[in-house]
Formats: C-alpha cells, structure tokens, sequence
C-alpha cells in the first residue's frame, strides 16, 4: 500500500473550495455513487490496494473526458475502462515483480527458505 | 441519477477538484479483511438478527468476506452455511445508490461460494438452487450480462481475462446452456465445445481444478443432449465418453453421473434398444434418489414411461398418470404438458377420443407456457395422429405441418423427417400426391444419413423405386413410418 497521507472525505466545503461551479450535493453524490463503487470493483476484482485502485479510477475518469459518449452506455465504459487499466497495472506490476527477480535477486533466498522450514537458526 | 452524474461536465469538475489531493477512499483491504472476520463472528453468534446494517465500509467488509469464502480452505459444512447466512442477509439488504451492479456481484459471489459448499457436501438440489440463484444474479449485472449474450466464438482473450475473474461468470454460462439444451440444442451444440475448452484452458484460471473439471463435464453432457435431440447420436455418445473421461476423478461426481447415464439410456430409447434402456432405470433412479436428485428422478420416471409406451406395455398409462400427479405436485409445467400429450396419445389409440381431447386441450397452455419448443412438437405431432384417426384429414396436415415447421425452425433433422413421413401418409390419404411424394423426397436423405433405419429396411427401396416413378406407395410409407417407430424416432425425450 502507498504510504501517501489521506485526506479527510471530499466533504461539502471540501467541494466548494475546490473551484467547482456545479452543486456540492452532485459532486458528493459522484462520490458516493460512482467514485467509490469503481474503487472498491478495481481493489476487490483485479486484487489491488485500494490506494493503487484510487489512482486507477482518477486515470479512468481522466480518459472519459473527452472519450465518454452519453448517448451510448456511459455506466458500461467507464467499468470497462477501469477494468482495462486495472489489468495493465496489474501486468505491468507483475513483469515489474519478474524483473526484479531476475535482475536483483534476494542473496541466498531458497536457503533461507529451507531453514526457516525446517526450523532452523 | 447516474445519466446526471456520468456526464462530462460533472466527471470534468472531479478531477479538476480533487487535482494533487489524496482523496479518501474507504478502509483499507486488511480492515476490510478485520471487518469481514467480525462480520463472519457476529453471524455465528445467537445474537445475530439475520439483517445487516448499513454503514459505509459494509460493501468492502462483505467483498472480503467473499475473497474469504473463496480462498478458505474446504471446512466442513461450516462455509456453506456462512455463504447461505450472507446471502440471506444481504438478500433482505437495501444497496444504497447501486448504479454499478454492486448487491447483484456480491450475491453472485455468494452463490458461487454456497454452490461449491452444496456441492462438495454432497447436497445436490441446494446446489441445483445457487446454480440458479448464481446464474440470475450474474444476468442482472449489466455488462457481465451483455458479455455473455455474445456468441462464445466471439470472446476474445482480453474479454475472458475481464469477466471469467469472476468464477460466478463460468457457472451462469453453464446454468444457460443448461436452460438452452432443451429449447434451443442448435446453439448448444455449437457453443458447448468452445465453451468446455475455455473452461479447460488459462481463461477459466479462477476455478479450482475440480470446479473446472465439473463445468467441463456438465457442457459436455449438455453437448450430447443437444445432439440428441438434434438427432446426431453417433457424437451424442461420443460426448458422453468425454464427460465421463472428466468426471471420473471427482471426488462427489454423482448428479454428473447421473446425467450422463440419464443421456445415455435416452440415447438407448432413440435407437430403438427399449429393453437396454428399461434394464438400466431402476439401477439410475436408485442413485438419483440417494443423492436427493428429484428433478433428475422425475426424468428417469419420464424416461421409463416413454420406454413402456414404445414397448406396447399397459403399464405405460399407469406410469404417465402418476407422472402426472407427481409433475403437478412439484409444479413442473413442461413435464405435466407432456404427461397430458402421453397420455392423450394412449388415449387416442384405446379409442378413448374424448379423453385424448380434453387432455390435448389442458395440455397446450401449459406447454406454450413452459417456453419448450419441443414439447410443442410433440402436442401438435399428437394432435395430428388423434385428427388423422378421426378421419379430418385436411386438420391433421395442418397439425403436422405445424409441428413439423417447429422442428425445421430448431434444426431436429431426425423428428423432421419422421414427422414428413406422417405427413405424406395423410397426404396420400387425402389424395395429395403431389405434396406426399415432395415430403418424401425430403425426408429420405435424413434418414440415410442419419441411418434412422437400419440398412436393408425394404419401405426405403420400395419408396425409392415408386419416388423416381413420382408416385407414393401407401404401403411403403406405412412401413417406414412403423419401422421409424419400433427404433424410437417417433419417441421423445
């Protein structure tokens, strides 16, 4: 998990402060409803934390600004978008994962293992 | 609401709003995961009302709970009841402001736990139940439902790798085919094998070796009775083979087997091997009851009762009455539709015309309900004998014709051409020659295709020869169409 300090929930007069000319109550809402329920599918289904998962939805939302297109299913794309950067993320944290194995490996890891399985010092 | 918030603008001022801050987003997976164990210690006390209270983080706490379940080791029957209580729960729950399908995933998820719990302890018809619960909470989350809906050809690799995530996705695609086998076997079989080998392969990662092993099986039964019905026998039993091939190392494979033996003994009935397949029903309705498989008992019960009826034997309409009692019982439109067909037919021909007529009548709302085109088939080809006895030619051809449109909109190319074979006798009957000779020449290739009679049937030469003269032989047709009926072309099911 990112170690990066949270803030409190974007709250009403978090919102007003935030140069925003639309109602507090829509951007609250947007939160509740969509914001959150995409973070919560990016952590739970593509098994990421949910900080890595925030980040993912804001990039999704970042996409679906010029790309959204109202008059077909916005709900569907943008879960499909999610869905796709979630994916990515998590292919590239894993050839990431591969690479720092081969390249760095943990000095004397598979002895270590095997004492530690077998109960030894 | 949701078109109002999924709009350009409102998206545009989120980001712009939350730019280089760091907004809060709920606990984090191992809260969830404390969350989710305090949830679980809660539903095992007396305490627990059985009702949920909705607070922020109960949507994580409970897609922990289902990561729990999944990732649990097999303890006892004490997952199935945790899955069951959730769902319950989360059944009664209210989902606040749910515009992504967020309730419908999570009891989906739980359907699939409470599925593999039944399962493994062996307690098959409330498996049967989150099957069916899986499959419909699946179908009600939009995407996953509109993934589904596209033909199996069409899933790409990237598309399997998004939806099969969720094994909840494999099991309600094979509940569908399951639905399909009877009402649409064309789209079965077509699907079926595709289906089995994504199952098999990378994309059905997310299953445990032995849920893959029971899915795979399952499309493979499906895949035979669709061929069944479609009348390919030869690879019907071919399918059966690989079923068995697969389920032969399962640890509880009983429904399985018993689906597999149900197809073949059906199998039996359609090549004409009636006392093969009687030998086989009290061994298979044994197992079926032992394993408390009801709905599979009274497809034995069904089975037998055809098998008596293509044998000439009185007890048949004994068996279809207490079919029909038992079908009323359970609730069960389609078979309590084809009881009523049977029994008219019996009826029919110990001349009871009266009471063939009121069963047809009872008979055709209920299966026109049950949605089961071939149960259609059946009451129209029924209809058409009880006319044609009576001597109302011209009524008889249009029931025949009718039943025979249904099997030629569905692709069964073996009732077909029985049915064609029917046909031509009231033609020649009613002294349309013309038309009994085109039904002919229609149906003869199927069945030498499809080797319906066995080489060597003397009605095919005789028909052959008076075909190429364009005339019909009554007696030839006569011939066939009761040699098509002792190798149980003309039977059902």
């Amino acid at each position: 998990m990112s170690s990066r300090p949270k803030l409190e929930r974007l709250s009403g007069q978090q919102v007003a402060t935030c140069r925003m000319p639309s109602s507090e109550t829509d951007l609250d809402a947007f939160y509740r409803q969509v914001f959150l329920p995409l973070v919560r599918r990016a952590t739970w289904k593509h098994h990421l934390s949910k900080d890595d998962a925030r980040d993912i939805v804001q990039d999704a939302f970042v996409v679906a600004i010029p790309r959204i297109d109202l008059a077909a299913n916005p709900r569907a794309w943008l879960i499909q978008v999610v869905d796709h950067l979630a994916m990515n993320h998590q292919r590239k944290a894993f050839r990431r994962a591969q690479l720092t194995e081969r390249w760095n490996p943990r000095p004397d890891r598979s002895r270590t293992d095997f004492q530690i399985d077998k109960g030894e010092d | 609401m949701a078109s109002q918030l999924l709009c350009r603008t409102t998206i545009e001022q989120w980001v712009r709003g939350t730019e280089g801050r760091d907004v809060t987003v709920g606990c984090s997976v191992d809260d969830a995961m404390k969350l989710a164990a305090e949830l679980v210690g809660q539903m095992s006390s007396d305490r627990f009302s059985g009702n949920l209270e909705w607070e922020p983080n109960l949507p994580d706490a409970l897609l922990a709970a289902c990561r729990t379940l999944r990732a649990s080791e097999w303890e006892g029957e004490r997952n199935l009841e945790l899955a069951m209580q959730l769902y319950g729960a989360v059944e009664r729950q209210v989902w606040h402001e749910d515009i992504f399908d967020e309730r419908e995933h999570v009891l989906a998820a739980l359907s699939f736990a409470a599925w593999t719990g039944s399962r493994k302890a062996g307690r098959f018809e409330l498996m049967r139940r989150f099957e069916g619960t899986c499959a419909k909470h699946v179908a009600r989350q939009e995407t996953v439902n509109d993934f589904l809906a596209l033909p199996v050809e069409d899933w790409s690799s990237p598309l399997c790798a998004r939806f099969f995530a969720e094994p909840s996705t494999l099991l309600a695609k094979s509940v569908k085919l399951g639905q399909l086998r009877n009402i649409s076997p064309q789209l079965v079989a077509r699907e079926a094998p595709g289906f089995r080998e994504l199952v098999l392969s990378e994309a059905g990662k997310s299953l445990s070796s032995e849920e893959s092993s029971w899915i795979a099986s399952q499309a493979a039964i499906f895949q035979a009775g669709a061929l069944r019905l479609l009348g390919n026998l030869h690879e019907a039993r071919r399918w059966l083979t690989v079923a068995a091939e697969t389920f032969g190392h399962q640890v509880s494979f009983q429904v399985l087997k018993v689906e597999a033996e149900y197809t073949s003994l059906a199998l039996f009935l359609d090549s004409g091997a009636f006392r093969l397949a009687l030998d086989g029903i009290p061994g298979l309705l044994r197992d079926a009851r032992e394993g408390g498989l009801e709905t599979e008992a009274v497809k034995i019960l069904f089975l037998e009762a055809n098998l008596l009826k293509a044998l000439e034997s009185p007890l048949a309409m004994d068996r279809f009455r207490e079919l029909l009692r038992l079908c009323k019982i359970r609730e069960d439109p389609f078979f309590v539709g084809l009881c009523l067909v049977n029994i008219a037919d019996l009826s029919a021909s110990d001349g009871h015309v009266g009471v063939a007529m009121n069963c047809l009548a009872e008979a055709g709302p209920i299966l026109e309900s049950a949605g089961v085109p071939w149960g259609m088939v059946h009451f129209q080809a029924v209809i058409g004998e009880v006319l044609r006895d009576q001597g109302h030619l011209g009524e008889a051809i249009k029931a025949y014709r009718l039943s025979l449109q249904t099997c030629l909109d569905r692709s069964f190319s073996s009732r077909s051409a029985y049915l064609r074979v029917l046909l031509s006798e009231s033609l020649i009957a009613a002294g349309r020659e013309e038309e009994a000779v085109a039904e002919l020449i229609a149906a003869l290739p199927v069945i030498e295709r499809e080797s319906l009679a066995r080489e060597g049937v003397a009605a095919i030469s005789l028909l052959k020869e008076a075909l190429n003269r364009r005339k019909a032989d009554p007696e030839a047709v006569r011939a066939l169409r009761n040699h098509l009926n002792r190798t149980g072309t003309g039977g059902e099911l």
